[in-house]
């Protein structure tokens, strides 16, 4: 797969780009692909500063059902901007992934984990891989600062995000009951980046 | 400006509008921190609690540039998504707190049909409780069970005092065993008072009281349980579950005291027998719009973490099968207790843990009890003589002459100070398994990866020591007393019964993509055929051992006895290696199922731009790695010996023939089996199903498209039906 800035690869149909930690009931129904929505260019970039912060609020609170206060978004956004990917259709946020990368020590060996916390693309710009490249670029980035596996939840019911995610290799790790504040049973997913026995 | 309340957390101050917080990865950050001099004492009454910090932050904002924002170190995920933003209805669930309507309360004068309205609806509090969730929201989310003393209806209080003793020994047994889910806090208490003044006796009296003074106005004999019961019969009924209920309460609290716990079982019978009359009676319940007029919904929210799970209760119908679910099982944990050997007791803990008839079956409460009886005071039962139940499981099983006592070497005190030492150094493990096989079944994988097989790794390489120093005292005395391989042999069998399990634990939760199928069921058949390998060798070594004694003990009624048992113990391991068989088949059976359908395009492996299959493969097998044997299997050795990526595609028909041929020949094997269990007749159900998919599949049926298969585990949870779309 290629993916650059400006890609608009339209082959996936089946993503619900809304994942992480928990979203939204999603219509069963995708809405149909506009043809118009296809045709513009769409820019990824890092998140450059506070002036970007509230669109990103406004996009996560729209599609996800767990409420996070503020003080979450700047944890990970402040802490690690450049794995806060943006998707924009012509100046406006369509699309945004928050990701975390903790370094640790375990055995004398220096190790990176990756954590997705948030992912969401607006329902318009949806079935264009969008939600795909944002994880993609995501860990790219996280690769370079020394990654070795990359983690995150997804609710049991949000079949676009485990199909999203399963079909960039994560496989599923471990269940979780009611992780959710809703109540929701999660899967928590995993990538893996490095062979388990590199040591 | 935000208010920050020192008995929080949360440590960190907004400012608007633009910051920037200290960052890892932005070399260019800059952090101001306030001095802890600088927040002003309280000045407002109202939030004795509360420090106002405008100034403080008037003092930190000087240094600081438009977008850079006050950051303290200690400030942690934990804090952030723990924060709140007071008023804000989407994090401070507090401030939606609805106040209960107590003008008309629990009256004096209710009518039979409200009472029993306001009974049914404390039992959906109880059941949602059981389900996992806090005492807060669901069983004291009715005013009164704090303020019993304001009810003015006599059977509701009564009702209500009893249950919140009820409680405080379901709270207890559930903090005591540790065994719930890591986000629910089921066991804590929030300082609510549990009428811990109030003696059992005095409860007992008043339901008993209660019960007569509501009979005797009635004019009620007491009630038969009979399908047309009066509405008087049934508020009846729900006194004596609470009655019941209690009483088993109670004498599950005497514990380690066995002889209470039959008493404990024929009450459970009873209340089970209740709840079905119970739950045909709730017509009788007046209908109730607004819960809150009667003191439910009242849940003190301030009491919870911030942004709590959100809880609703369950509905009566559901609350009443709940409840069943949990006395059948509580009573299951009780038959347990009946066992008198530790084979027994394993396998019955085994059984309880992986044969629910329902999903979330046991609950939480059954398992607590569970935990709290087998491993009382890290022992089975409380059991001191753990040890000596340990050695009769071994010698049972495979009597090594190291506990034969025919045997010379079994006298010796070399000998039996290391038996001894084995069984001090294996008995913490045994406990752990059975700690695990408490959990939650989600859990119990987590478990199994995280600790047990490094703990049975440790065990096994204990045990092979152990063999090998009797082996020595056993060669001084002759070549029949050769002490090979008895205890590894005893720790292997049950490690790869738990190794199986596992596999198998990540079929139930759906754990494995589409495309990880193959080679988990290229490494369970190789399990699989370990364990008939196991098998095998314990049979022999229980011939060595029979041999042995029997030369010495020619005539006697004891080599007789020896010799029935050796047979009946031969033909066990018999039949177990028959049926293992069968169950190798059909795993061969789906691989090539697999193989085939991934000829026909139907299932499709990811394109791993990022990561790799060997690493998915490695991380599934990675708790294996802890163990010398069975020897783990590469991914080297996957590719090797059967990788589905290097298979011709002219092969697919063939593949899909050949898949069903395995099922048939499994089924064939499964027919043969005289007496089979309700697990093998579940099998064979499937396999069944699975020759005629096969057949239609390997003759062109639904080939001519990329649908993805299903395997559906509703039958089996081990042996998934396969269904082409």
């Amino acid at each position: 797969m290629s993916i650059n800035n400006s890609d608009i690869l339209i082959e996936d149909s089946k993503n619900s780009e809304a994942t992480n930690s928990s979203s939204k009931d999603q219509p069963n129904t995708q809405p149909p692909n506009d043809p118009i929505v296809q045709s513009k260019e769409i820019v990824y970039h890092s998140y450059h500063g506070e002036e970007e912060l509230e669109g990103i609020m406004q996009l996560m609170q729209e599609y996800l059902s767990e409420p996070y206060s503020i003080y979450t978004y700047r944890y990970f956004i402040n802490n690690w901007p450049q794995l806060c990917i943006m998707a924009s259709c012509e100046g406006k946020l369509i699309g945004t992934v928050v990701c975390q990368l903790e370094q640790m020590r375990i055995d004398d060996v220096d190790t990176g984990k990756g954590y997705i916390a948030m992912l969401a693309v607006r329902e318009e710009f949806r079935k264009q891989r969008i939600g795909t490249t944002l994880v993609y670029k995501s860990i790219q980035k996280m690769i370079e600062l020394g990654c070795e596996e990359v983690i995150l939840e997804a609710e049991v019911t949000n079949k676009g995000a485990l199909r999203l995610y399963s079909n960039m290799g994560f496989i599923k790790d471990r269940y979780l009951h009611r992780y959710y504040l809703n109540a929701v049973d999660a899967w928590r997913l995993k990538l893996f980046l490095k062979s388990a026995y590199k040591n | 400006m935000a208010l920050r309340n020192t008995t929080n957390q949360s440590k960190e101050l907004e400012l608007t509008p633009k910051t920037t917080q200290e960052s890892q990865c932005n070399p260019n950050i800059k952090t101001a921190t306030i001095p802890d001099q600088a927040i002003a004492p309280s000045i407002q009454d109202i939030f004795s609690d509360y420090e106002n910090i405008t100034e403080a932050i008037r003092t930190a904002c000087i240094e600081l540039d438009l977008g850079e924002m006050i950051h303290v170190d200690s400030f942690t995920l934990l804090d952030g998504m723990s924060a709140i933003e007071l008023g804000d209805a989407k994090t401070d669930e507090k401030c939606t707190q609805k106040e209960a309507i107590l003008e008309s309360g629990i009256r004096e004068d209710m009518s039979d049909g409200e009472v029993i309205a306001v009974l049914d609806q404390l039992l959906c509090c109880l059941a949602t409780w059981l389900e996992g969730n806090t005492l807060v929201q669901t069983v004291f989310s009715f005013y009164y069970t704090v303020n019993s003393d304001d009810i003015q209806n006599r059977i509701v209080r009564c009702f209500t005092r009893t249950l919140v003793k009820i409680m405080f020994s379901f709270k207890e047994a559930v903090h005591r065993a540790g065994v719930q889910e890591e986000e629910d806090a089921m066991d804590l208490s929030f300082n609510y008072s549990f009428l811990e003044d109030i003696q059992p006796n005095a409860i007992k009296e008043e339901l008993a009281n209660t019960i007569e003074w509501y009979c005797s106005n009635k004019n009620l004999s007491p009630a038969n349980l009979m399908d047309d019961l009066t509405l008087e019969e049934s508020l009846v009924l729900r006194l004596r579950l609470i009655q019941v209920l209690y009483s088993v309460t109670c004498l599950l609290d005497m514990f380690p005291d066995l002889s209470f716990m039959e008493t404990a079982y024929s009450h459970i019978t009873d209340a089970i027998k209740l709840i079905a009359f119970i739950s045909k009676t709730h017509c009788y319940a007046s209908e109730v719009t607004q819960w809150s007029v009667y003191g439910f919904g009242s849940s003190d929210l301030t009491l919870l973490p911030p942004n709590p799970r959100k809880t609703s209760l369950l509905p009566f119908n559901e609350s009443a099968v709940c409840l069943k679910y949990s006395l059948e099982d509580i009573a299951s944990v009780i038959s347990i207790l009946r066992h008198d050997n530790f084979r027994a007791i394993y396998q019955a803990t085994t059984s309880f843990s992986k044969d629910p008839i329902e999903k979330f079956r046991p609950n939480v409460l059954a398992r607590s009890y569970l935990k709290s009886m087998i491993c009382y005071r890290e022992h089975l039962f409380g059991n001191f003589q753990f040890d000596i139940w340990l050695k009769d499981e071994i010698k049972f099983f495979c009597n090594p002459p190291s506990l034969n006592s025919t045997s010379k070497m079994s006298a010796k005190p070399q000998t039996r100070k290391l038996v001894n030492l084995f069984l001090t150094h294996v008995q913490d493990t045994v406990i752990e398994v059975m700690h695990y096989l408490c959990l939650s079944r989600a859990r119990q994988y987590t478990t199994l990866q995280q600790t047990i097989f490094q703990s049975l790794g440790q065990m096994l390489a204990d045990a092979d020591s152990f063999d090998v120093q009797l082996h020595k005292i056993g060669e001084q005395f002759s070549p029949q007393e050769a002490h090979t391989g008895y205890y590894v042999s005893w720790v292997l069998y049950h490690l790869l019964q738990i190794m199986t399990d596992y596999l198998q634990l990540g079929f139930e939760y759906d754990l494995y993509s589409l495309f990880e199928y193959h080679y988990i069921f290229w490494y369970l058949e190789y399990l699989l055929g370990c364990r008939q390998s196991c098998g095998e060798m314990i049979q022999n070594l229980l011939a060595a051992t029979s041999e042995a004694v029997g030369k010495k003990g020619k005539g006697s009624g004891a080599k007789k006895r020896n010799k029935k048992d050796l047979e009946t113990k031969v033909q066990a391991f018999d039949s177990e290696r028959i049926f293992l068989n069968i169950l190798r088949l059909i795993n061969i059976g789906y691989l090539r199922a697999i193989e085939g359908l991934k000829l026909a395009n139907k299932i499709i492996c990811p394109e791993f731009d990022l990561g790799k299959k060997e690493y998915c493969y490695e991380q599934r097998f990675l708790p294996f790695s802890y163990l010398s044997t069975p020897s783990p299997l590469l991914y080297e050795k996957y590719v090797k010996n059967s990788d589905i990526d290097q298979l011709n595609p002219e092969d697919r028909d063939k593949m899909l023939q050949s898949s069903s041929k395995h099922f048939q020949v499994a089924k064939t094997g499964l027919d043969n089996i005289d007496v089979k269990s309700p697990e093998q007749e579940k099998i064979l159900k499937v396999v069944k199903m699975n020759i005629v998919t096969m057949n239609l599949a390997a003759s062109g049926h639904k080939m001519n498209n990329t649908n993805p298969p299903q395997f559906d585990f509703s039958i089996s949870k081990q042996f998934p039906i396969i269904r082409l779309f």
